[in-house]
């Protein structure tokens, strides 16, 4: 029919009578639409495992590795990763899906420990059954953050500050959180809205574990004029710092690994002020309603295996959550765990965080 | 240029012949309402009907049915309340800036000839399309600290100018986006501007600058307002470039609408919120189309079957006029072609140092894509056929709207165009919503995943279709069509061969316009599209969120070649459509009708 109707407008075309072609193959083309849509599509025979998760896990981490793996060991099954986003558009996703009646995830892969408690309430998960999901057991306990028994951790990460060597003798580098707020850094710190992005998100609760609340206001009017920018994403923030826009930016604790890694040279360096850096655990639960509930725990736990667990810090640039998987030769040297890692508890910032962000939104337009 | 003449065609005042005033219009046909059933069932199903179950969240209450408490309650909040006052006043200065900077490009475009026109015509429509976060890049690189611009700046004058990161470049990245839409739809309107009325007014002693402003000013006015209120909604809107290049001190409704939906969960507030900014939005274009009825010289403006003359940039006398205009084709050339040539080169830079073809082997390799079963190179198919589907149904339909409502009265007029712009003022968080609930129920569920993006897509660039062509239907001289009537013709016949040639410049605008619309969308596309489809902007921020850089601005360049092809393609059809149009008779108008562009 599409054959047809081009065909149509293009004689029509020919006779020298264009214009008078333009609205039949409009027409045509709608009629085209009509039919296209009466095709049913072909059921696909294989047994499909629908794993959501966040963008980055798809595009650059270990999703593709992840995928063979899995179908290696279970032949005929078909893992498809849906990658609506960044994490928290991803966890959205599936929960606009249910509330638009129903979703296609069997798996979510990525959720935030601080986001776990408010999709619990939700009924966003299925419990796990421990028994299987055996690689549990190498899971270290402080890393297993939901007590509830939906969530199950698969890498952790640390927000921290990073800063450009060239431009700041490492010397002359922030110590403290309090440092950033000297007025010799005016205009010279990069950070990210904590509303849309991640890491913008962990600076946030970590001036909120430092200074409490409500002192953490008062801590970011003293802190805003040293900041250049607050951008909408990690993505524009680092771009920023890379071009020199300023020297110090908020990010993770394994990026000068990257830099080393991928772009050899270490001119961006971590910063840990006071041996801190704030922690974020990646959970990954199965989510109510799937018909695949045995290959949902047998992902879970592929996942945890050290295997799947050794691809994580080279592709996700994250820790692995197995105790037993080694990390690259580099991350002994370069990749930073905090020795006082930050956090607060997910239940705690559930009750809190709208009024937070609303804190803060003031604070920083103040 | 005696005034007298115009006032004669003022609103009160009688009808000449072949206008068709308020009192004279023509009786309903029903094809006419057939052709406004078409448009109206499928902005109802695929975007009013979803829409509204979205929205409507933000007017219950547990128990209590409908309940404006939510509403009542945001409206009260401080906060909220400077939210709006800045999004207004956003929006109003970027709409302003781009309309400052869209109309003399319009000028230069319709007017003009010089050489590279058609490309520098396809380039300027290409920031449409760029993905936020490469103006973003593109922006630094010339307003950053260490930028092109800033530089040139500093070793010009000494001293320092800082652009990024203030209110400025959110202004200046609006008016980047929508400039270009302004351009073209008045470029449209200006093309089809009578020359007789032009030469009439010179011939009486007028100066040009008389002539422009009681002839060509009037005539265009209605087309400015149009492309103006597109670049309103849009910057209403705006919200990644807002954080992106102003920063988060500057936060508009729809940052508040994205916390409340996606981070908080609140689907009440969020929906109340959408509510609102679509209901501002929407009255702030109201005023403005209210406006152009008052001020438009609605049916002076016939088209003509000639068509003006575009003089060389170098012709004329010397003066003021082409120093302005050579200042003007400068300022463009920096201001368009800068970020874009900055994204260019961004591409070619090796993260090591050096200039390099990393960037474009990355995105051509198919090893990188395992992960989504895709080469980027179907990036470009597919991007390529969603926004040919997409601009051709939304031209249709569109188009089958703003015909049939010039003829027959449902509602008030405005009210109806208010109507076929909402699909535009609604927060993209809202629309990505309705549109997965569009498709869950019967018998839509049957529709394959890229139809459906195909068809959000539609309601999208409708009414960008609507803005371009209702200017030059207005404008349409009816009486031709009719004459066409009278000798035989059939209405389809009479409006295929008659109508439709005038009109062209509009169609291909929209055309343009909704092409631009479908290849830059990215919420529809995400939320409905199956899991493994990639279309340029998709693969841009894939690349992104790997961390490849130079890979992304790859992308972003092939994003650039391919819509720019694709612009100077659509071009290059209007003016085949427009040159059998001027060889068709009558041919005494031909003999004095000139060269043609």
């Amino acid at each position: 029919m599409l054959s047809f109707s081009l065909h149509r407008s293009r004689d029509l075309a020919g006779s020298g009578r264009l214009a008078g072609a333009v609205l039949p193959a409009l027409v045509s083309a709608v009629v085209t639409l009509v039919l296209v849509f009466s095709t049913p599509l072909a059921a696909s025979a294989q047994q499909k495992l629908y794993v959501y998760t966040y963008d980055s896990f798809v595009s650059w981490g270990p999703a593709s590795d992840f995928e063979a793996g899995f179908e290696a060991l279970y032949p005929g099954v078909d893992v498809v990763f849906v990658a609506p986003g960044d994490a928290g558009e991803a966890v959205a996703r599936v929960i606009q899906e249910l509330e638009a009646g129903g979703t296609d995830a069997d798996v979510l892969l990525g959720i935030a420990d601080t986001q776990v408690p408010k999709a619990l309430a939700r009924g966003l998960f299925e419990p796990y059954d421990p028994a299987l999901i055996p690689n549990l057991a190498n899971v270290p306990g402080e890393l297993i953050f939901d007590e509830t028994g939906h969530v199950v951790p698969f890498d952790h990460g640390y927000i921290t500050l990073v800063y450009d060597s060239e431009r700041i003798d490492p010397s002359e580098a922030p110590k403290t959180l309090e440092d950033l707020t000297d007025p010799k850094w005016r205009g010279q710190i990069i950070m990210m809205d904590p509303r849309t992005s991640s890491p913008g998100h962990a600076f946030l609760m970590w001036t909120i574990a430092k200074y409490g609340d409500p002192g953490f206001v008062e801590y970011w009017e003293r802190l805003s004029p040293n900041l250049l920018t607050i951008t909408g994403g990690w993505t524009e923030a680092y771009n920023y710092f890379l071009e020199g826009e300023a020297p110090i930016v908020v990010s993770y604790s394994t990026d000068t690994a990257y830099s080393v890694t991928v772009e050899g040279t270490d001119r961006q360096r971590v910063l840990t002020p006071e041996g801190e850096g704030y922690r974020q655990i990646e959970g990954m639960g199965i989510v109510r309603g799937t018909d695949q509930r045995e290959l949902a725990h047998a992902f879970i736990n592929y996942v945890l295996s050290v295997e799947a667990q050794e691809k994580i810090p080279p592709t996700n640039w994250m820790f692995p959550a197995n105790r037993n998987a080694a990390v690259p030769e580099n991350w002994e040297i370069y990749a930073v765990i905090p020795e006082r890692p930050v956090y607060l508890a997910p239940e705690e910032i559930e009750a809190n965080e709208a009024r937070w962000l609303r804190l803060w939104a003031t604070a920083i337009s103040r | 240029m005696p005034r007298f003449l115009f006032n004669l065609h003022r609103k009160g005042a009688p009808p000449l012949p072949g206008q068709h005033g308020s009192g004279a219009r023509p009786r309903p046909q029903w094809s006419a309402w057939l052709l406004a059933a078409l448009p109206a069932l499928f902005l109802a199903f695929f975007f009013y009907l979803p829409i509204l179950e979205v929205l409507s969240r933000g007017f219950r209450q547990p128990g209590a049915g409908f309940s404006l408490a939510v509403v009542r309650g945001l409206l009260a909040d401080p906060y909220i309340q400077r939210l709006i006052r800045f999004t207004s006043m956003q929006a109003l200065a970027s709409a302003g800036l781009s309309a400052l900077i869209g109309v003399p490009l319009a000028y230069l475009l319709a007017r003009k000839e010089f050489p590279g026109r058609r490309l520098a015509s396809a380039l300027t429509m290409v920031p449409f399309v760029l993905p936020t976060i490469t103006v973003a890049l593109g922006f630094m690189l010339m307003y950053g600290t260490n930028g092109w611009f800033t530089r040139a700046f500093r070793w010009l004058t000494g001293s320092e100018l800082r652009i990024l990161h203030s209110l400025w470049a959110i202004l200046l990245a609006h008016a980047f986006y929508n400039a270009p839409v302004v351009a073209r739809v008045v470029q449209a309107a200006w093309e089809q501007v009578d020359p007789h009325l032009e030469e009439s007014a010179r011939v009486l002693g007028a100066t040009p600058w008389g002539v422009f402003r009681d002839v060509t000013l009037p005539t265009i006015l209605p087309a400015v307002l149009s492309g103006t209120a597109l670049a309103f909604i849009y910057c209403f809107m705006s919200f990644p470039i807002v954080l992106a290049l102003g920063g988060a001190r500057y936060s508009t409704l729809e940052v508040e609408i994205y916390t409340q939906v996606h981070v908080l969960w609140d689907y009440e507030t969020g929906a109340a919120l959408a509510a609102i900014q679509a209901t501002l939005s929407l009255a702030f274009v109201y005023a403005m189309l209210k406006l152009q009825g008052d001020a438009g010289l609605a049916g002076l403006a016939r088209s003509s079957l000639r068509r003006m003359r575009r003089t060389p940039v170098w012709e004329g006398k010397p003066g003021a006029g082409p120093v302005l205009t050579a200042a003007f084709m400068l300022f463009a050339a920096v201001f368009f072609l800068g970020p874009i040539a900055a994204v260019v080169w961004h591409s070619l830079r090796n993260p090591g140092g050096g200039l390099g073809l990393d960037g474009y082997a990355r995105i051509l390799s198919v090893q990188h894509s395992a992960t989504v079963g895709n080469t980027p190179l179907s990036a470009v198919a597919n991007s390529l056929r969603f926004g040919a589907f997409a601009s051709l149904i939304a031209v249709a339909l569109g188009g089958a709207f703003s015909y049939s409502t010039l003829r027959i009265r449902l509602l008030r007029r405005t009210w109806l165009e208010i109507l076929a712009l909402a699909p535009i003022a609604v927060s993209s968080v809202a629309l990505g919503f309705g549109a997965l609930l569009a498709f869950r129920k019967e018998p839509f569920t049957a529709i394959p995943p890229d139809w459906r993006v195909i068809l959000i897509h539609a309601a999208l660039g409708f009414p960008f279709v609507v803005r371009s062509v209702r200017p030059v239907l207005a404008n349409l001289d009816r009486s031709l069509g009719e004459a066409a009537r009278t000798l035989g013709a059939g209405p389809l016949k009479a409006f295929c061969t008659v109508e439709l040639p005038l009109i062209a410049g509009g169609v291909f605008v929209a055309l343009t316009l909704a092409f631009g619309i479908s290849v830059s969308e990215m919420s529809a596309t995400m939320m409905l599209a199956r899991p493994s489809l990639v279309t340029m902007p998709v693969g841009v921020y894939r690349f992104l969120s790997s961390r490849e850089f130079q890979a992304a601005s790859a992308m972003a360049v092939l994003l650039i070649l391919v819509t720019g092809g694709a612009f100077l393609l659509i071009e290059g059809a209007s003016r085949w459509i427009q040159r059998a149009r001027d060889s068709e008779p009558p041919r005494q108008n031909r003999a004095r009708g000139g060269q043609r562009g």
